[in-house]
């Protein structure tokens, strides 16, 4: 099903895309997980807007995401890094 | 997305109504042709109600009746009030050619106290075979396949409301809605907040990770300079805000100084007025002054010598001629006695009477003088009438002592009084219409009101400047503080985690802010640009032609400005008519549709109420070519002279007429009992036996009798 507002669809994501090039790239792949998050955050909020949800949950939610993929990524490319408690 | 068909059931007047709309892309408006109390705007709002419930209806629908007025049920019984509308939408936007179809019905029942309960809602796709319903959530997904409930008052409007983009108090609040909805800055907005929020929750969470203090302690300093900043922030964009607005004043009071100064100094023009008093008082004294004394010549004897000369002419001959007959003895008895008095003789001779001669000498003088005593009276009167004359004879008319020569000096100068006393008149009467002109501007004030505003802004900067340097502290100990932070929660596996968030999170939050500002920037201004463009277009305004309107912006401020010529700001609210109002808005709401690229139906009740002629033409002309579909409700009077557009453009043209207005404006009786909104489809604008209406004149007669 589409969504009407076609400007999130298109220009939005085409702007955000370019401002997702501008970040560091953290990881191999992290810039791909942030923008998946930013994409999974606006849908929420659309929604959010039509019918009521617990948003802050799942912005929550998006951003840990993106998070836990950088702190896996880490561990895989530098276990070495972790320091003992 | 594009209305197919709505079919209206027992909604006030609309008791069993279906329209059609055009859906064709090459005749993309669809005209419903209704006169006042035909049903306009409860279709309109019965459009609404379907698509977003009970908070599309006036009030938010408290008190809002549904159900015809004149229902006629036993009492408690409810009312079935239903609306279906049909719509398509392109199945992919990849794919813009296949369209998919569905089917929305709201339906609910009121009672005739006006009770309702929640309206009740279907979807359905439709398909070749039948229909498929919808799965709920269906609010979303009505929001999803139509517009979202934010943006209804962008794409179904009428001419009054859409002036309050223009008109109302917080009038920037509403165009800053309408744009950010329709440019999804509002989503943006609220992700903002809602990241805001995760991020403080990120940050007390490292607080937690242990019990290293030093991780604590520059937690809890990282916190509190992310209040500072955030405080800071706000304050620096109040100076801004402020700045800009003391900036905007200063500009226009410059302007208006520039205006004042054109049209002249009041206390300078105050102070040449007050000169050009005094010397026209100077001269009207002095014109005054000359009146005397032309009166006095009139009294003077020169006048009179002149007067009388030809009356004495004869007279004065006579006499001299007596004279040089020697008959008017001359005055010599005064003369001989004063010789008396001395010793010397007007010849030189001694008058000594001691001496014989002298003696003989004065004898002979005062034998003289004793026979001129003995001349007779008549003589003497003619002597005296002689030596009297003398004082009238006229003097030479080229003598500076004459009348005329008086006279002549006098006419100058008060020739010359009065040529100056008309300039200084015609001078001074410019003056005061240049004061009045100038009206209550003190230009002294507006210097003095520039000197504050220069005063506030350079405040404002001052402030704008150490917040920005304080800021840029804060921030500099901020990385530093993260980074330390960073290197110490690193150590521990769990913090590795939260930093991974917080991290992803600050870069999530960036980017969104990024975009926002990128968007305001840029869209903002491709909107402006449109609204301009349409705008002028629609109103005919060409500012290389010297144009009244030159340019209409929509400013960072989100405010809509027009200007006129030399970049002069116009009050849209104040300064432009009815029909440029209209046009303006429609102008921004259409150029803010087109930039969106939102592709959904405008539906504009009486867009074209107040205008005539171009513009009215020129609206209509516009609106068609910048809408994917438009649905225009329109009385005739807004018809009137668009008759050959509409057929031109329009898909389909529907009439609604009340039943109701029977018989004092409908000529036929359409034969049914309750009032309701009917539906024909005359074409080429004609009339039918069911819309034929009386004209105004037939309407005022039938009502007077």
């Amino acid at each position: 099903m589409e969504d009407t507002v076609s400007y999130n669809k298109q220009k939005m994501v085409n702007l955000i895309l370019n401002e997702c090039e501008a970040i560091e790239e953290r990881c191999d792949g992290y810039r791909k997980k942030v923008l998946d998050a930013i994409i999974e955050i606006l849908n929420a909020e659309r929604e959010h807007k039509a019918q009521r949800t617990s948003i802050q949950k799942q912005v929550n939610q998006a951003c840990h995401k993106a998070g836990d993929f950088l702190a896996r990524k880490r561990d895989i490319d530098n276990p070495t890094t972790e320091v003992a408690k | 997305m594009k209305l197919i068909s709505a079919k209206f059931q027992n909604f006030r007047l609309l008791r069993d109504l279906r329209l059609d709309f055009s859906t064709n892309d090459d005749r993309k408006l669809t005209v419903i042709r209704a006169s006042n109390e035909s049903g306009k705007t409860t279709i309109l709002n019965a459009l609404q109600w379907a698509l977003y419930g009970d908070d599309a209806l006036p009030n938010k629908g408290r008190g809002h009746r549904l159900f015809p007025i004149d229902w006629d049920v036993p009492d408690g019984r409810a009312i079935p009030i239903s609306v279906q509308i049909d719509f398509e939408k392109p199945a992919s936007e990849s794919n813009r050619n296949q369209t998919n179809r569905y089917c929305l019905i709201r339906s609910v029942e009121e009672t005739t106290e006006g009770l309702r309960q929640n309206s009740k809602v279907e979807l359905l796709e439709l398909t070749e075979t039948g229909s498929v319903p919808i799965p709920p959530p269906l609010e979303a997904q009505i929001s999803r396949l139509l517009l979202p409930p934010h943006l209804r008052e962008v794409f179904f409007t009428d001419g009054d409301r859409a002036l309050s983009f223009i008109e109302s108090e917080n009038n920037n609040t509403q165009v800053k809605n309408a744009i950010q909805s329709l440019l999804g800055l509002d989503v943006i907005e609220s992700a903002l907040d809602h990241l805001k929020k995760t991020l403080a929750g990120l940050n007390r969470d490292s607080k937690n990770i242990g019990s290293d203090t030093e991780i604590t302690a520059i937690v809890t300093e990282l916190e509190e300079i992310d209040q500072k900043v955030e405080g800071l922030e706000n304050e620096r964009d109040d100076a801004k805000l402020q700045f800009d607005a003391v900036n905007q004043s200063l500009t226009e009071i410059d302007k208006d100084l520039e205006a004042a100064l054109v049209k002249g100094d009041q206390e300078e023009l105050n102070r040449e007025l007050q000169k050009a008093e005094a010397e026209l008082k100077r001269i009207r004294n002095q014109e005054e002054k000359l009146v005397s004394q032309h009166s006095q010549l009139f009294r003077k004897q020169p006048l009179f010598r002149d007067l009388l000369a030809p009356v004495l002419e004869k007279s004065f001959e006579k006499l001299d001629e007596l004279r040089d007959q020697g008959k008017l003895p001359r005055t010599t008895i005064p003369v001989l006695a004063e010789r008396l008095t001395d010793v010397t003789c007007i010849c030189g001779e001694s008058l000594d009477q001691h001496s014989s001669d002298g003696k003989r000498r004065r004898e002979h003088i005062e034998r003289l003088i004793s026979e001129s005593q003995k001349s007779d009276e008549f003589q003497k009167c003619l002597t005296d009438l002689y030596y009297g004359s003398l004082a009238l004879k006229p003097i030479e008319p080229d003598h500076e002592q004459h009348w005329i020569a008086e006279y002549k000096r006098n006419t100058i100068h008060r020739d010359e009084l009065e040529t100056r006393r008309k300039e200084l008149e015609k001078a001074l009467a410019a003056l005061e219409v240049q004061l009045e002109d100038i009206g209550d501007t003190n230009i002294q004030e507006l210097r003095d009101t520039k000197q504050d505003y220069i005063a506030q802004r350079d405040s404002l900067n001052h402030i704008r400047i150490e917040h920005e340097r304080e800021l840029e502290r804060l921030k500099e100990r901020q990385r530093s503080l993260t980074a330390t932070r960073n290197n110490l929660i690193s150590k521990r596996r769990r913090g590795k985690g939260i930093l991974a968030r917080l991290e992803a999170t600050r870069d999530t939050d960036q980017i969104l802010k990024n975009s926002y500002n990128r968007i305001t920037n840029e869209e903002l201004q491709k909107v402006s640009r449109l609204m301009n463009k349409l705008f002028l277009k629609m109103i005919g305004a060409d500012a290389e032609q010297g144009a009244i309107i030159q340019k209409a912006e929509i400013s960072d401020k989100f405010d809509i400005l027009v200007y006129g010529p030399n970049e002069r700001a116009l009050n849209p609210d104040r300064d432009l008519n009815g029909a440029s109002r209209r046009a303006l808005t429609i102008a921004f709401i259409l150029a803010l549709t087109q930039v969106s690229e939102i592709a959904a139906p405008n539906v504009i009740d009486t867009p074209l109420g107040m205008m005539d002629g171009f513009v009215k033409r020129s609206v209509l002309k516009t609106a068609v070519q910048e809408s994917s579909q438009l649905i225009l409700f329109l009385t005739r009077s807004e018809i009137k002279d668009c008759e050959d557009i509409i057929v031109d453009e329009a898909g389909r043209i529907i009439t609604i007429t009340n039943s109701a207005h029977y018989p004092n404006i409908l000529v036929n009786d359409p034969h049914i009992n309750e009032p309701q909104a009917l539906r024909c489809e005359c074409k080429d604008l004609s009339e039918c036996e069911l819309c034929k209406r009386r004209t105004d004149v037939e309407v005022q007669i039938q009502q007077e009798s």
